[in-house]
């Protein structure tokens, strides 16, 4: 028991510090002991992702530490999900489009989302930049998704957002899909106006939202 | 043949009182405050040209935003560039902005490994002179030359180090790399700088002499910590800079220092600063930067420029963009070494051209300076 603790203590500092190395070693050491390997990920790795995640908020890691970090998880992760159960708890995870509209290409905070979103056990599907709205539609549809993220960093492509709400309007699927607005050009007051769900500032306040979107789901 | 008419020369010689990068100071005119908005995109329409074409054609490019800021009345000549350039130089691609894409983006980035960072070797001036970037600034530059004539100041364009890095590395390996490989991205920002000096020292060869525009959102405080930005932004930046006024270029330089910088704008009191220099510093956190700080700090020193929201000029009322201008001009346009009212980011191509007209309008009603 106690062993088990400090691997699992182990992963976590290992994420937070984005010790490569160190994470793979956990991760065998969790494989060899026996540790539930979707234990070894929720509360190791996943529980350093949510720290590093709050360090950034409080900027105290920015950018570079937090890929860092996000490396040193996936190696991690590389090693544990082959023996990872089914269970139960994986159907209920929220549904996820994300992606940047088209005409931008900025997507070093879409990827910094996608990276708190699964560590917080969404299951994301990540259609990269300057994605085209059909896309998103399309991929909403086919996968049920209980939300689109939209990132746009350029003041240019934010009437696209406006056209993606009007778009799943007319497929009538508006009512089943919340979409959340991200990126150094939205804001709240523009999200509001435009008929969003909701906006975030970062990834954690993201994962919040979505969260309290889906209440009572 | 042209489509347009010839430049009115009233216009030509006022913006060079007014904005003359050889004196960004309000004793050189001493009228008003200047004021510039306008890019290549929402110049290609303005004139209903597709954007491409000021891209792929930067001789109907610089025609396109003479006319443009012609049109609008505002301070400013044509300045061609964009924030892909020099990537062909070094085999990778760029692609032309389509329907919605607001200028060129990279498809392919020069280096991908390390070992691609350490075996590359930085072109000389004569091989960056011939090469397909220059090309399209020689173009760009002789169709200055030939519509301004003796109003006509060369340019230059060399952006941060660590923005340039960015568009030969991408973005994730430059971070990721800034973290776990920093002698790499040392060695990858000295071979940066010792480019964009040679693409500097290309124009001065060429022209004498040439001003220095630079500028980036890359390195700001949403990307790095202060450490790294000193480090890894402030250093190689100081180093550039130093290094082309060396060589002759200047003194007119121009700092677009672009994205929040709510942590590390007092970082670029260290930057070379010469009798004829602009600074932009745009936002904090989210919010245009408030210049009162920052000309405490830099105001008699050097120009400051800022800071209407570019979200503003292009959703906003002409009323509320006024109202914004109007503001902006009366808090800051006592600035010691003058100050020139500018958008916080290049003007959306989309913008509406009657809310540029309001922003212009907003400093001639309002930035009147007293005589020299």
């Amino acid at each position: 028991m106690q062993m088990k603790g400090r691997v699992v203590a182990g992963l976590k500092n290992s994420v937070t510090k984005g010790d490569v190395d160190s994470c793979k070693a956990y991760a065998e050491k969790a494989i060899v002991l026996e540790i539930d390997a979707y234990e070894a990920i929720m509360t190791g790795c996943a529980e350093g992702m949510r720290v590093v995640g709050e360090k950034y908020q409080r900027r105290e890691y920015f950018i570079p530490e937090l890929l860092l970090s996000a490396e040193a998880m996936n190696a991690a992760m590389d090693i544990l999900r082959p023996y990872v159960k089914e269970t139960s708890d994986e159907s209920v995870a929220p549904k996820v489009v994300l992606g940047v509209v088209e005409g931008d290409i900025h997507d070093i905070g879409k990827k910094i989302v996608r990276i708190i979103f699964e560590a917080n056990r969404f299951k994301v599907f990540d259609l990269g930049k300057n994605v085209p709205l059909e896309m998103f539609v399309n991929k909403a549809k086919e996968t049920g998704a209980d939300v689109i993220g939209l990132s746009t960093f350029i003041t240019t492509t934010l009437p696209m957002t406006k056209l993606l709400i009007d778009q799943l309007k007319k497929e009538g699927i508006r009512g089943k899909v919340k979409v959340i607005l991200g990126g150094a050009a939205a804001s709240r007051i523009f999200a509001e106006k435009i008929g969003a769900d909701a906006y975030a500032e970062d990834a954690i306040e993201g994962v919040k939202k979505i969260k309290n979107l889906l209440k009572g789901r | 043949m042209s489509i347009l008419f010839p430049i009115n020369t009233k216009w030509l010689e006022s913006v060079h009182k007014r904005y003359n990068p050889y004196e960004f100071s309000p004793s050189a005119s001493g009228d008003r405050v200047s004021v510039s908005a306008c890019s290549l995109g929402h110049a290609a329409n303005l004139f209903g040209v597709p954007r491409y074409k000021v891209y792929a054609d930067p001789g109907l490019g610089v025609e396109l935003l003479l006319a443009a800021n012609e049109f609008y009345g505002v301070d400013d000549f044509a300045h061609w560039d964009h924030s892909s350039m020099w990537v062909e130089d070094y085999d990778g691609r760029i692609a032309l902005p389509g329907e919605y894409a607001e200028a060129p983006y990279i498809e392919r980035h020069p280096f991908e490994t390390p070992q691609d960072i350490e075996k590359f070797e930085v072109k000389d001036v004569h091989e960056i002179s011939k090469g397909p970037t220059m090309a399209k600034m020689w173009k760009a530059l002789e169709t200055a030359e030939r519509l301004l004539s003796r109003y006509f100041t060369p340019w230059s364009s060399a952006h941060l180090p660590y923005e340039q890095a960015r568009r030969w590395l991408g973005s994730d390996k430059l971070l990721l790399w800034t973290a776990k490989k920093p002698r790499l991205i040392h060695e990858l920002l000295r071979k940066v700088v010792e480019h964009q000096v040679n693409c500097i020292k290309a124009v001065v060869r060429k022209y004498g002499s040439c001003s220095i525009n630079t500028g980036s959102v890359f390195a700001s405080s949403e990307v790095l910590s202060p450490k790294m930005c000193r480090e890894f932004h402030i250093a190689y930046l100081k180093e550039m800079v130093e290094r082309a006024l060396q060589a002759g270029a200047g003194p007119g330089i121009f700092y677009h220092i672009c994205g929040d910088h709510s942590l590390d704008w007092r970082l670029h009191e260290d930057i070379p600063i010469t009798s004829s220099t602009m600074i932009h510093i745009a936002y904090d956190h989210k919010k245009p930067m408030n210049l009162t700080r920052v000309i405490k700090v830099f105001g008699e020193k050097c120009a400051i420029a800022g800071n209407v929201p570019t979200d503003l000029i292009l959703f906003g009322t002409p009323r509320q963009v006024y109202e914004e201008a109007k503001r902006q001009v009366l808090a800051y346009k006592h600035s010691p070494k003058g100050f020139h009212l500018k958008l916080t980011c290049a003007i959306p191509s989309h913008t509406p051209p009657v809310n540029v007209h309001a922003l212009v309008r907003a400093v001639i009603d309002h930035g009147q300076l007293p005589k020299a």
